[in-house]
């Protein structure tokens, strides 16, 4: 379970969200909103990139106090990833390995599901953007978290990886694990089960149950 | 290169020599075979850079028009490509007119048609080159050899590939300056001498490197922001990033071991390790602020050298070892996850 407790975060003097209390209950969840409305900026908080006033607690471990258990527990997947150019996804993909003590047989299992070994030896810096949003998202399943937060999944990937991706997004629905995941485009009819919509407008935050 | 160049050109001679200094040189290129090789090999590799800034240009996306040019006939693009090209090496060109003069006047005529043909030659296969790519859009894989070090791993693997890729020249100005000057403060004093002349060159050393600090800073700003979402503790990430200085100054320590047991003992060389390490951190930790205004950051680095010369000539530099790493870590305990840089609009 995710909580919010007076979270508000402001770029100079732009308040640019506010959520006075927010209790996300275990499950996944489509965070929807215009442009600028703010929902990268909440999934960044959530996944501790970002700073910002207020707590955020998953599971009742709080992200300022346990920084690291907290981070063990959550995964993110930026809409538009950038990495050093000079590193390999390998390489970037081994790194991310050890820091979540992940094992090998989990790396090659999504490595061979999502059908990525073809390039990951290659420089980052000669990826295309649907490349780079692979390696991402395949990134953010390494470990064994509790709370995946997905920003535009769906964006510059090609019909093969849909499919793939929504897949082990069920899958991984099953074995618990809980998903936020931001989208401009209804993203309801894409056969995943959702249990409740997250609305981001005028700098606040509203959750809608199903 | 350019500095070593134009010290060559005119800081070898007084200033009412350079002409006769000049004119022995042209001569020499006259008279020696070697002496001409040498600098056909200088013009070569200088018309190979030409060709590296200018395919790296048309890379860019900001030059991605130029590409059109692909459209004009052959002869005209080559024409065009070739102008450009001649430009670029003008520097060589307008040299080489006091070239042709002396040899000329001394009746080397074989030798200036040589030269001449040869300039013409670098201009031509540059223009040639660049219009293989243009029309082609393929660079040659000789052009552009990637360097590759086997991966480190980790956030130290990063920093080493970054620099090795993206910022070779600004490490080796740190590096030449820093190790000249260490060279020299090493060859000139004595077994006996105070520790402190070693220390304050090694202050002046550390200072050269700081602008690299600013390098990785920005490399992390724009490519690891996403490692904060991973659970690495400030300790390991700070740990980790003070080995990275370490390894940088690594030749530096290597040059620094031939004192020890003349003006170094052991433990103080340990202390060095050390300071280096902390120094780097303290600057490290300052630049993890949003607005980093690059007088402030001048006039902190300035407040920095000064207080630490002083703390080194009043031997306290175990003291300031203490105080930069402690202080440090605690900057970089309390700022790291609060940080967050400023997107430029």
């Amino acid at each position: 379970m995710l909580s919010v407790k007076n979270l508000s975060k402001k770029y100079d003097t732009n308040l640019v969200i506010q959520v006075p209390e927010l209790t996300i209950p275990n499950g996944t969840f489509w965070i929807e909103g215009g442009n600028g409305s703010g929902k990268t900026t909440l999934l960044k908080i959530i996944a501790g990139i970002c700073p910002f006033e207020g707590s955020v607690h998953l599971n009742n471990i709080d992200l300022k106090q346990s920084p690291v258990h907290y981070r063990k527990e959550i995964s993110y997947a930026e809409a538009e990833p950038q990495f050093p150019p000079e590193l390999t996804g390998s390489e970037l993909i081994l790194f991310v390995q050890k820091t979540k003590s992940a094992s090998t047989a989990q790396i090659t299992t999504l490595i061979n599901y999502f059908n990525i070994g073809h390039f990951i030896n290659r420089p980052v810096g000669g990826y295309s953007s649907g490349m780079l949003k692979k390696l991402s998202i395949l990134l953010a399943f390494i470990g064994s978290q509790k709370l995946i937060l997905l920003d535009e999944p769906l964006i510059t990937l090609d019909n093969d990886f849909i499919p793939l991706l929504l897949s082990h997004i069920r899958e991984k629905q099953s074995e618990g694990i809980s998903f936020l995941i931001t989208s401009h485009q209804a993203i309801e009819n894409t056969m995943l089960s959702f249990n409740g919509k997250i609305s981001v407008r005028n700098q606040l935050v509203k959750l809608d149950m199903y | 290169m350019l500095f070593f160049v134009f010290y060559v050109m005119f800081g070898m001679v007084e200033s009412g020599q350079l002409i006769s200094y000049h004119r022995a040189l042209i001569e020499g290129m006259f008279s020696s075979v070697f002496f001409q090789v040498c600098i056909f090999i200088i013009w070569t590799l200088y018309s190979f850079k030409i060709l590296l800034f200018i395919l790296t240009l048309l890379r860019q996306p900001g030059y991605q028009f130029v590409n059109d040019a692909s459209l004009l006939p052959r002869m005209k693009i080559f024409g065009l490509i070739f102008i450009i090209n001649c430009f670029a090496f003008l520097p060589v060109l307008g040299y080489s007119i006091f070239i042709y003069q002396v040899g000329l006047s001394q009746q080397f005529y074989i030798s200036t048609l040589y030269i001449f043909l040869f300039q013409i030659a670098l201009c031509l296969t540059n223009a040639w080159l660049i219009l293989t790519y243009l029309k082609t859009q393929h660079i040659f894989t000789w052009l552009t050899p990637q360097v590759r070090l086997p991966s480190f791993g980790g956030r130290i693997g990063f920093y080493v590939s970054y620099f090795v890729k993206d910022e070779k020249i600004a490490l080796l100005l740190s590096k030449l300056f820093s190790l000249t000057l260490l060279y020299f403060v090493k060859e000139n004093t004595s077994e006996g001498d105070d520790f402190r002349i070693m220390g304050l060159a090694w202050l002046f050393a550390l200072s050269s490197h700081t602008f690299l600090i600013l390098k990785i800073r920005a490399f992390e700003d724009r490519y690891l922001l996403w490692t904060k979402a991973l659970p690495v503790s400030v300790n390991k990430m700070y740990l980790l990033t003070f080995a990275f200085y370490s390894l940088l100054l690594w030749p530096e320590f290597l040059l620094l071991t031939t004192e020890i047991g003349d003006t170094l003992t052991v433990p103080e060389f340990i202390i060095v390790i050390i300071f280096s390490g902390g120094f780097m951190m303290f600057v490290h930790a300052y630049l993890l602020k949003p607005n980093r205004n690059p007088d402030q950051f001048s006039m902190y680095l300035f407040w920095l050298f000064i207080a630490s010369f002083f703390i080194i000539l009043s031997k306290l530099i175990t003291l300031l070892t203490i105080v930069l790493c402690l202080s440090s870590f605690l900057m970089i305990s309390k700022r790291y996850y609060e940080y967050e840089p400023i997107v430029n609009e």
